[in-house]
């Protein structure tokens, strides 16, 4: 009697699935009619079966996470701030850089720099390689002067 | 487009095929780390990391199990990191226990039972040792075989399904 309960509890959560083959769910429904302790059990795999749904938004983030998209304030964010920096530069040499998405910037961490231009390729800062802090006053001047032109 | 398609796509960088098996796989990988970890956020936490795990080893999967099993044991074992890194202990008492159900829900009523019934499940599933709470949530949220449940924690067929009746016995004497 006792193999017997065990073989029906090991098939409940699949029966709470809704997956048992039609003749054993009949076996084991009339089991449960005449049986007090599998019929706890059956409660027991119902209520540990409440329902767990993911949080509204994971999915954006795991996906933002493995880096697949873009996501608005990532940590990323301070590689935006400093491609613009540089955008000012490369505008003054005829490049066209501000309507490139984040994505062409990882694209640029892996090496293709190609479609960027002269500028991203020889541009520090925006290779995640060098901050502002790290450049010359004269430098910065010249950063500055072409800022404000 | 089933899992083996949706694979391809994704290897070659596929960004719709990633989402399509995020979407997919999202809630049975966060129950599991969830009712693993007994708590909601650090359950989110662990679904994310096992994701990017996922995501990014697509490469290691061979396809000897299924791509559900492969993954919910890459969220087992992003759970147990988590659970290692926190030196969370083995049972969690239930004061600082944390819904575990989504903030969405539409009828205020229904999310409040549900609430108390996740608030139920979640000490009683951390009344028990850390094996056999993976193993009954694997079992009973995901159907899933003793054969698959043993890939999983890394222990035999036959352990598993011993864990597990070990497991519902005590979770019914609680509950009696």
């Amino acid at each position: 009697m006792m193999d017997r309960c065990d073989t029906i509890r090991d098939d409940l959560p699949l029966l709470a699935q809704g997956v048992l083959e039609p003749v054993r769910a009949q076996r084991i429904e009339r089991h449960l009619q005449t049986c007090a302790d599998c019929r706890d059990e059956q409660a027991l795999v119902a209520l540990l079966r409440a329902p767990l749904v993911a949080p509204a938004g994971l999915g954006e983030r795991t996906l933002h996470a493995v880096g697949s998209t873009p996501a608005p304030g990532s940590v990323r964010t301070w590689r935006t701030a400093a491609a613009a920096a540089v955008a000012v530069l490369a505008i003054g040499a005829g490049a066209l850089l501000l309507t490139r998405s984040q994505d062409d910037y990882a694209l640029l961490e892996n090496g293709d720099a190609a479609a960027f231009g002269w500028a991203m390729r020889s541009d520090p800062v925006l290779h995640g390689g060098v901050g502002l802090e790290a450049l010359t006053d004269d430098e910065l001047e010249l950063l500055l002067a072409e800022m404000q032109s | 487009m089933d899992d083996a398609a949706l694979l391809v796509r994704a290897r070659a960088g596929d960004v719709r095929a990633r989402e399509a098996l995020i979407a997919r796989y999202l809630d049975d990988v966060y129950a599991l780390t969830a009712r693993m970890l007994g708590d909601g956020d650090s359950g989110a936490d662990a679904a994310q990391d096992a994701f990017m795990n996922a995501l990014r080893g697509l490469d290691s999967f061979r396809g000897e199990a299924s791509f559900r099993t492969w993954l919910l044991r890459i969220a087992a074992n992003a759970a147990r990191t988590m659970m290692r890194r926190s030196g969370r202990r083995r049972e969690t008492p239930l004061e600082a226990a944390e819904p575990l159900l989504a903030d969405a829900a539409p009828d205020p009523a229904a999310l409040a039972v549900l609430h108390d019934e996740a608030e139920r499940v979640l000490a009683l599933l951390s009344k028990l040792p850390a094996r056999q709470r993976e193993v009954v949530t694997l079992r009973v949220t995901q159907g899933l075989d003793y054969r698959e449940i043993g890939r999983i924690v890394g222990c035999s067929e036959t352990a598993a399904r011993v864990n597990y009746h070990h497991g519902m016995n005590r979770l019914r004497e609680l509950t009696q």
